[in-house]
């Protein structure tokens, strides 16, 4: 009997390309009716210059900086103020009046006072802050972010000078060879780790497509449960960074209606050397291929 | 390859010293930067070579090291009218097992665009021959790029493009008549996903609307190469030929939008929808010929054909209202839903199956923030998970929660002293799974100092899970990290150490042959690592100095590795450097010993600043 190879072919909805067209003219349409929004604060009469008279090592730094570099022009308010110290510091008058820490806005007050005015402009993507858990955790922006200074942190060092310990897991012997935090995490957004199971494995399947499914017979504790029921997703000692190098115990954790006759198997023995699609399968609910 | 990569060198040469001619011509007012390192690693190996290219896969070979350099064209540049920054980046080119490519150019408010390209080797063939069958060695090469448009001040327009491939070839195993064969099994997989998106800001409100279309292909097939015994030569079963293809396909689409809302100073409201829609569809057919364990032959083939739909849903609504600068109401709904189900026509039967779960989330806290040196939150969850499955013709229902609180604590003592605690619990009832919990505890703390060139930090993390139905289990964990260091102009020093400790325990009682027998299931981990990394600037044109990484790993899996590596750097006049390196890994495994190995890398380059 020969093998039927049948590849399969590709449907072209419409509708999809339609929605397209539909999203670009939603687009400009809106842009016709709404003007740009005013992103500074102050008035712009006082620039840079000023308060570089008394902070030069600051404004020297903070001309290499991403907000230095900015083109003012570009980032106008409506009211035609430019982008400038005011725009993040507040009105300047009192201060140049009395050159004091107390008349002026140093971001030295609580964490949510200095996140607000950052998320004044930052509100797009940043805007889920408060509800992530480094906003529940009291941190300011200015915990991760140099604002005056040179972006010449990678984003992964502002993350180790906290999470120490999971740093140390990627100094194990099996760790996840994935080069930065941000290829799996948002710091910005709420923790998938706390929610009840469930959409917390789409991180995982960005790379690891094939595990996805959907199959006719899942695994449960996969699509339920997610990667981490089996995996130590940062690094482990242990054999494609299983929780357990004995993969027999680890199958046995939850899997105790077994045959009789697997009474020969010890925890030395290789379920998936029978068990090959493991993470899912379509041809055998016991998951032999 | 070969070509490919030379022509690459070639475009990056001519980059180089394209942008540098007009930037020397204007006076060097533009801001040109970059540097380069070449030459050669030496590598040998001694002992399970397998294990080695698993963990490293460094070998013997010229090395473009890395290469970046960054142009920023001066105000009356000619460049100047096309971007403000232009990046390139390259690391470890000619073979190594990561490369990559980054490039990015930007016009400030006006587009940003990158991309970056990564070829990823990944490697693994267990060393003790006959534990596992599975081996693998392919390349993994992802692409990808992102484009933002300023259209005007308050709309964004951005396109995302994202590939990666991943081929090469892998084995796998399967259990025929009571038998275990090796199949060769190619690799051949691909992905592409675009996205288009934009967003816009009006006085206190923000919306953000995206398309993305993935496509996946995977050519699932394996195949036995040839003839076989299977691993038990002496036994009746043999296989003359085996041939499964399995080659799948799908199209996801998904919509998304998010929105955040700033109706006064002290309200923000955040919240998105996301819908995806995803068809699989797929073709079977296998073949196999041969003799069973009874010494009967065998002659089977099969075909069929499948497709599934899966849709997912997913809400979510989170706010924060200060009632004043120090106390901040938190709260928050979440809700997903997936439903997928599929048929596959096989075994000339049609098979069904149908999941659908849906979670429904709350989260509501208070957080005070007594000063810009103290803040607490303290707060309260529940979810609600309902699975409904239908598999075998039979449909199954479960209905979990948990309840659980959270709190965090904050405290700046001054500028140089920072501590941090936070504590999570959950309890759950009904889990769906036997891994699932039905308590969780989780504690963290961590400290910083820093004090002009000194820094010391570190934490401790202590979890347990633990499932109190039937035999029950439970996982504890425990991990203290501590580090110091001194950055200087003179000096960079950092030493750490950490203590990971891993168990998993629980009694499983079965039943074989009708007797009763039970398994004490333990998994126990205590690892030790300790790093310690320096480097001295000895003198303006020497700098000195080397890494060193013990890791040992005690308990059901006994692994050691020592990792050092001195390093020399002689910087000439002319901005020329030249590198001299060496690296020492000592790696037992000592269970077994069939994956221990030493490995000697050498390393001379020499480079270029500008």
């Amino acid at each position: 009997m020969q093998p039927i190879n049948i590849k399969p072919t590709k449907k072209q909805p419409l509708g999809r390309w339609l929605g397209l067209i539909g999203l670009a003219a939603f687009v400009v349409v809106f842009m016709h009716f709404y003007p740009a929004t005013a992103a500074a604060l102050g008035d712009g009469d006082i620039n840079a210059a000023t308060c570089a008279e008394c902070h030069e090592d600051l404004a020297k730094a903070f001309k290499g900086s991403v907000h230095g570099v900015i083109d003012a022009k570009k980032l106008a308010g409506a009211a035609g103020a430019a982008f400038s110290c005011e725009s993040c510091h507040g009105d300047l008058k009192k201060h140049l009046d009395e050159p004091d820490a107390g008349n002026i806005f140093a971001f030295k007050g609580t964490a949510n006072e200095a996140s607000k005015m950052c998320l004044s402009c930052h509100k797009d993507n940043q805007g889920h802050y408060f509800a992530s858990p480094h906003g529940k955790a009291s941190m300011a922006c200015t915990s991760c972010h140099a604002v005056h200074k040179k972006a010449n942190t990678h984003p992964t060092k502002s993350c180790y000078s906290c999470h120490t310990d999971v740093f140390a897991r990627f100094k194990m012997n099996e760790p996840h060879k994935v080069m930065e935090c941000s290829a799996c995490h948002n710091p910005h957004e709420p923790a998938t780790r706390t929610r009840l199971g469930g959409f917390k494995q789409e991180a995982c399947f960005k790379c690891h497509t094939d595990k996805q499914g959907p199959y006719l017979y899942e695994h449960m504790s996969l699509t339920i449960d997610g990667c981490s029921a089996c995996h130590d997703v940062h690094g482990s000692p242990n054999r494609h960074m299983l929780v357990d190098q004995s993969v027999a115990q680890l199958c046995y954790s939850c899997h105790t209606v077994v045959p009789g006759w697997h009474s020969r198997f010890t925890p030395d023995s290789n379920c998936v050397n029978c068990h090959t699609t493991i993470h899912g399968s379509n041809l055998s609910a016991k998951f032999i291929k | 390859m070969i070509r490919h990569k030379s022509l690459f060198v070639c475009v990056l040469a001519l980059l180089v010293f394209g942008l540098s001619w007009p930037a020397q011509a204007e006076e060097k007012k533009d801001e040109f930067y970059g540097s380069f390192m070449i030459g050669y690693r030496g590598v040998d190996v001694d002992g399970a070579e397998t294990k080695y290219k698993e963990d490293y896969n460094l070998y013997d070979g010229a090395r473009l090291f890395h290469f970046g350099l960054k142009f920023k064209p001066a105000a009356d540049s000619k460049f100047k009218k096309f971007f403000d920054e232009l990046k390139a980046k390259v690391y470890n080119f000619g073979g190594d097992p990561y490369e990559s490519f980054d490039l990015s150019v930007a016009k400030y408010g006006t587009y940003k665009f990158k991309f970056n390209r990564r070829k990823t080797n990944y490697f693994y063939q267990d060393a003790f021959v006959g534990h596992d069958f599975h081996h693998y060695d392919f390349d993994r090469i992802q692409d990808t790029a992102s484009l933002r448009i300023w259209l005007t001040r308050s709309t964004r327009l951005y396109f995302n493009f994202d590939r990666y491939t991943k081929m090469g070839h892998s084995t796998t195993s399967l259990d025929i008549s009571r038998d275990e064969f090796e199949f060769e099994k190619p690799v051949d997989e691909s992905s592409k996903e675009i996205s288009i998106g934009v967003d816009l800001s009006v006085k206190g409100f923000y919306l953000m609307l995206e398309e993305k279309i993935q496509d996946y292909a995977n050519d699932y097939h394996y195949f036995l190469p040839g003839y076989s015994l299977g691993e038990d030569p002496g036994d009746m079963t043999v296989l003359s030929l085996f041939n499964l293809n399995q080659p799948y396909d799908f199209r996801s689409f998904t919509h998304s939008a998010r929105f955040t809302a700033r109706p006064g100073s002290n309200f923000l409201m955040k919240g998105s929808a996301r819908f995806s829609d995803q068809d699989l569809r797929l073709s079977y057919s296998e073949y196999q010929m041969g003799t069973s364990y009874l010494g009967t032959d065998f002659d089977y083939g099969w075909s069929g054909d499948g497709n599934y739909d899966r849709k997912m849903q997913m809400y979510d609504l989170d706010f924060t209202y200060l009632i004043s600068n120090r106390v901040a109401f938190l709260g928050g709904v979440r809700y997903q839903n997936l439903d997928q189900e599929g048929v596959f026509n096989v075994y000339g039967a049609e098979m069904e199956h149908a999941l659908d779960y849906n979670t429904l989330g709350l989260e509501v806290g208070l957080q005070y923030q007594a000063s810009a040196k103290t803040g607490v939150t303290l707060g309260v969850r529940h979810d609600k998970r309902e699975v409904n499955m239908m598999e075998h013709g039979m449909a199954e229902q479960t209905v979990t929660k948990r309840t659980g609180f959270f709190g965090n604590l904050n405290l700046k003592l001054n500028k140089s002293f920072k501590m941090t605690a936070d504590y999570q619990y959950g309890s759950y009832e009904d889990p769906f799974t036997p891994i699932g919990p039905t308590s969780s505890h989780r504690a963290r703390f961590t400290a910083k100092y820093k004090a002009k060139q000194y820094y010391m930090n570190g934490s401790y993390v202590y979890q347990t899970t633990d499932n109190d139905i039937g035999d029950g289990w439970k996982t504890e964990r425990s991990q203290l990290n501590i580090r110091t260091g001194i950055a200087n102009k003179k000096v960079k020093f950092s030493l750490g150490y950490g203590l990971i400790y891993n168990k998993l325990e629980g009694d499983r009682n079965f039943v074989f042959y009708g007797s009763p027998a039970t398994w004490n299931i333990l998994y126990e981990g205590r690892s030790n690592l300790v790093d310690v990394w320096l480097r001295v600037f000895a003198s303006k044109k020497w700098a000195l100095g080397g890494y060193a990484n013990y890791y040992k790993n005690d308990g059901s899996w006994e692994i050691e590795r020592l990792v050092l590596k001195p390093f020399v750097e002689i910087k000439f006049n002319g901005g020329f450097i030249g590198q001299l390196a060496y690296r020492y890994i000592d790696f037992k495994e000592n269970l077994w010993g069939n994956e221990s190995y030493t490995a000697n890398i050498f390393e001379v380059s020499f480079g270029y600043k500008w």
